[in-house]
């Protein structure tokens, strides 16, 4: 570099010619509007500086976080309190096992076979005793053997209360078969569902 | 004189709009750039202004001819000073403002050249054909076609020499603060200078003499 006098500039020593024509022919200026542009920048750049140092932007920024953070927490526990973010747990809770849930029906299965043999063991004693029995009983046994045998004697069914008149008849059943307490619950309910209704004479 | 002690003393003097710049400069008093830039740091919109005035049109010309465009040198005009003006709360006046300033130019010109691969193929400066003060129409005319001739000169060279070239002419530099700003190493921005410089000679000698009044206005 040293061998070429036009460019060492560290010395000083630079191609004047081409410097100075550069230097005649390149003077644009900047166009007054960006010249506006750029100092009216500066300026409201510097009264917002100034401005915004009493204003509440520094400290708002960190209190919008921590509002967000806070929201953000009690949004997550209200769901976890209602269980959206684990269902299965939730379920396991509520519904017990199916092996459980086996066990249980075959308990009952068995309760239900269990009172069915003992119905059918009381059934067939008593179908026995009927026919040897039933002169020598007195009326009294012989009414209550007959409310035990009646399908019927504990209370009307369904479809004998769907009806004034067969209530009112079984009503009478139960009264012949001795049922007295139960008649009479059973006329009162019947009165009750059927206000209107007058009592025959007998 | 330390950068505290040229701080404390432009604090004292008294700074409120470009006629006080002026007057500072009468007075052989005239702030240094980093000083101003610290006053505006401070909140001193008057010390922006004038040294705003000092460099707009050097920087102007440096982006001008950098990108051979005119709508993208205003463009990154207001995006290096908007940078500039953003950054006064951070600034340290290690360096002279100037390479400051032309670096963060420079910057923006380089990141606008990744965005826009096109760029180096719009060529479109324009030229202002109205008449400078003082000049006459017919060496305005003649001063527009050497005007012509120089960015066509220009468009020549690749971009990396023509770079070191207008920071040596518009900003002042030297070979290291063209170093700094380009980040090259020394020799490296000496040879791309040194290329730039021969190239523009031999099209200068091929395109003829261009015209004979300039910037100062002053004739051959």
């Amino acid at each position: 570099m040293q061998n070429n006098p036009d460019i060492d500039i560290a010395e000083g020593v630079v191609d004047k010619f081409l410097s100075a024509q550069y230097q005649r022919l390149a003077d644009e200026t900047v166009p007054d509007s960006l010249d506006r542009m750029v100092l009216r920048a500066a300026r409201n750049e510097r009264s917002e500086g100034q401005a915004g140092r009493s204003r509440p932007a520094a400290w708002f920024r960190q209190a919008a976080w921590v509002a967000v953070a806070a929201l953000s927490v009690a949004v997550i526990l209200e769901f976890n309190e209602a269980n959206v973010f684990s269902p299965p747990t939730g379920i396991s809770d509520r519904v017990p096992p199916m092996e459980d849930r086996f066990r249980e029906f075959l308990e009952a299965a068995d309760i239900a076979a269990e009172q069915v043999r003992d119905a059918e063991a009381a059934a067939a004693n008593a179908t026995q005793n009927v026919g040897s029995s039933r002169e020598s009983m007195p009326l009294e046994d012989h009414r209550s053997l007959e409310t035990t045998l009646q399908p019927n004697n504990r209370e009307c069914t369904s479809e004998q209360r769907a009806a004034v008149s067969s209530w009112w008849k079984c009503i009478g059943s139960l009264e012949s078969l001795g049922a007295t307490e139960l008649a009479e619950r059973e006329l009162a309910a019947l009165m009750g569902a059927f206000p209107g209704f007058a009592v025959p004479e007998k | 004189m330390t950068i505290a002690a040229i701080h404390a003393e432009t604090l004292k003097q008294p700074l409120g709009g470009h006629d006080r710049v002026a007057y500072a400069c009468r007075m052989d008093v005239e702030l240094e750039d980093s000083a101003l830039m610290l006053r505006y740091r401070d909140g001193d919109a008057a010390a922006f202004e004038a040294l705003y005035r000092r460099h707009n049109n050097s920087l102007y010309r440096y982006l001008l001819r950098l990108s051979l465009n005119r709508d993208t040198a205003e463009d990154l005009f207001q995006e290096a000073w908007g940078k500039i003006i953003n950054s006064r709360h951070n600034y340290r006046p290690t360096a002279k403002f100037s390479t400051f300033l032309f670096r963060v130019a420079h910057n923006c010109f380089i990141d606008h050249l990744r965005k826009n691969k096109r760029h180096t193929a719009e060529t479109n400066i324009d030229p202002d054909l109205s008449p400078n003060p003082g000049e006459q129409p017919d060496q305005s005319v003649e001063n527009q076609l050497a005007r012509r001739k120089l960015d066509a000169c220009l468009r020549e060279i690749p971009p990396e020499q023509r770079d070191v070239f207008l920071l040596y002419e518009e900003a002042g530099m030297s070979i290291d603060e063209i170093a700094t700003i380009t980040s090259v190493n020394r020799e490296t921005a000496k040879s791309r200078l040194r290329y730039a410089v021969g190239k523009l000679k031999v099209a200068f000698s091929e395109q003829g003499s261009p015209g004979s009044t300039g910037r100062n206005g002053d004739a051959e």
